[in-house]
């Protein structure tokens, strides 16, 4: 019996136009090659953590 | 009990064990607690993102209604893959710049200093609906974590509660965020697997795609219809109906906080997004073809279903050798765990961070926080545990009242407050107070999870309608007009439009003027040489 070629689009296409949101978003800074600044005051790691990390070798 | 499914969750056990001694080692300030210190591997913070998204829901409620529903419940598939994708496109990058630069914990953290509150107000009106709701959903993950484990292991619903609260309120408490994150990412892996084995391991019992859609056609042809048999208006209905859940990824605070801990808010567009997608979409497919398929078994006679919501636990125990039927009701209790323990961190954030530390205006030392946060775990643990043995056991209803009412309270004012210099301190008041009262009223009240004409007076005249349509998604519109209306009549401080507008201003791409290797090697070695030194100033 299978599915009707109305219910496969149901399953396919908002799958598709999912991905090609993805796609789009993902490298929307290639398409424009522009990205928002980032400095350290925005990442704004914890001091401490820095701390313990580069105690261990890990920062 | 069986062995094997002993073994299986055994293992699973023993893993979160270890997450939880590990991240204990780097828990010791407010900020590693509730968000990792902002330095979570994007990884980490992506599939913990999923993890916590999807719950009991994706492992009991989902295929459940798979199962009672047919194809048209793909519908909640597609808003849950919009949603999350619109988390990303709207939310995620920005909310991270803006907690980096405003030191934020928790959301009402990053809503009280964006919209330069000093009445406290957004803060108490935030933790309330954190509170409110965010109880009742973890009191749903508790429910649905104790009827895993008695269909699993064959215990009664309440002991299978009490082993859930107990497991993941340890973890919690010893590790924070760090073990709630890794711990999703185990999970995240468990509910992929399990999402892949179950609908393959259905199909090859039914003996085939054809056969199952035989099977559910002639047992019900509405189940093999996109729009459950509606048509016209009504199926338009039917699809907003569960897609709804859309609007409602946008105002999530346990999904959310995932985006302010991770490490760099620019991975959230790639890698971040790719993640997050790819799983979403996977075990989407999965969870619906497992209550799809598991119509067609029940149909056939080779499954005993009890409870649609037990379907896939039902698939694991009657017809997967042991070991493998471990492995699944671990991936299950995974789905519930992985959502449970970041709600009861957020749900704990409100009253330890919001009310003790920033509202109350108690200030212990670091190490102190940190404990104070470990017994407020403890204690919504509690109150989650009373809830989920005395409140009702439909999962699917809970979930989507608690979704709802997070969805109204926080999705309008993060959205406007991160995309809308003019958004107002007044505006966010009204609207999140109109948001937390109404959605109380709506749905526990006077119409429940959807409108409908038999509502008393003048809600009956509004029900008719929106007759079908779920209240959050009308409401959720309701409140961003709200929002708009009194920041459009109210002024915004001139210094906190100015930083929005500088906060967020893009430059070109690290490495876009970097040349190919082809373009290096098209120049002389000398020319390569003198570039080299000017750039380092060795001449």
């Amino acid at each position: 019996m299978g599915l009707s070629g109305e219910a496969w689009a149901t399953l396919l296409v908002p799958t598709f136009l999912g991905i090609l949101t993805m796609l789009l978003y993902g490298f929307w800074d290639r398409i424009t090659g522009k990205e928002y600044y980032v400095d350290k005051e925005i990442l704004a790691y914890d001091e401490d953590l820095m701390k313990q990390l580069e105690k261990e070798g890990k920062a | 009990m069986n062995s094997g499914i002993l073994l299986g969750f055994l293992v699973y056990l023993g893993l979160l064990a270890y997450i939880g001694w590990w991240a204990n080692r780097y828990t010791k300030t407010e900020d590693q607690y509730f968000v990792g210190g902002r330095r979570v591997h994007v990884l980490a913070a992506t599939l913990s993102d999923k993890a916590s998204d999807f719950s009991g829901w994706l492992m009991l409620g989902y295929p459940g209604a798979a199962f009672s529903t047919g194809l048209g419940a793909f519908w909640a598939a597609i808003g849950c893959l919009f949603g999350t994708l619109a988390d990303y496109v709207l939310i995620g990058p920005r909310l991270r710049i803006y907690a980096g630069k405003f030191r934020a914990i928790t959301v009402p953290d990053y809503l009280e200093a964006r919209l330069k509150d000093d009445t406290k107000l957004i803060r108490i009106l935030s933790a309330l609906i954190i509170l409110i709701f965010m109880t009742a959903y973890v009191a749903a993950q508790f429910t649905a974590g104790g009827k895993t484990f008695a269909e699993g292991f064959g215990i009664s619903d309440n002991m299978g509660i009490l082993i859930t609260v107990i497991i993941l309120t340890a973890y919690v408490i010893t590790g924070g965020f760090f073990a709630v994150v890794w711990t999703d990412v185990v999970q995240a892996m468990f509910m992929l697997l399990t999402l892949i084995i179950v609908p393959f391991l259905a199909l090859s019992k039914i003996g085939g795609f054809e056969r199952a859609t035989q099977i559910i056609g002639s047992a019900d042809p509405a189940k093999l219809h996109p729009f459950g048999g509606a048509t016209g208006i009504a199926a338009l209905v039917f699809a907003i109906g569960y897609a709804s859940w859309i609007v409602g990824y946008l105002g999530q605070p346990h999904i959310v906080t995932r985006y302010m801990s991770v490490e760099d808010p620019r991975k959230l567009r790639r890698p971040g997004i790719f993640i997050s997608g790819t799983w979403t979409i996977i075990v989407l497919w999965g969870a619906f073809f497992a209550g799809f398929l598991g119509f067609a078994m029940y149909q056939a006679g080779i499954l005993q279903v009890s409870d649609p919501e037990k379907v896939i636990p039902a698939m694991a125990v009657e017809l997967m050798p042991s070991w493998l039927a471990g492995f699944v009701i671990a991936g299950i209790i995974s789905a519930v765990m992985s959502t449970a323990d970041s709600q009861l961190l957020v749900a704990s954030s409100a009253i330890a961070r919001d009310f003790y530390h920033k509202v109350l205006g108690k200030e212990l030392g670091k190490k102190q926080m940190v404990n104070i946060s470990r017994v407020v775990v403890a204690g919504v643990a509690l109150v989650g545990l009373w809830f989920a043995i005395s409140g009702p056991g439909v999962i699917y209803q809970m979930v989507a009242t608690a979704w709802g009412g997070l969805a109204v309270g926080f999705g309008p004012i993060l959205t406007l407050s991160l995309w809308w210099k003019r958004a107002t301190k007044e505006g966010a008041i009204v609207g999140m107070a109109y948001g937390l009262i109404s959605e109380v009223l709506l749905e526990a009240k006077i119409y429940g999870w959807a409108f409908h004409p038999d509502a008393p007076g003048f809600f009956g005249t509004i029900g008719g309608w929106f007759n079908g349509i779920p209240v959050f998604f009308i409401n959720f519109f309701v409140t961003l007009v709200v929002i708009i209306i009194v920041s459009l009549l109210t002024k915004p401080p001139e210094d906190i439009v100015k930083l929005h507008e500088e906060i967020f201003k893009k430059v070109p791409v690290e490495g876009a003027g970097k040349r190919t290797i082809t373009e290096t090697r098209a120049k002389s070695q000398v020319e390569n040489v003198a570039e080299f030194v000017l750039a380092k100033g060795l001449a």
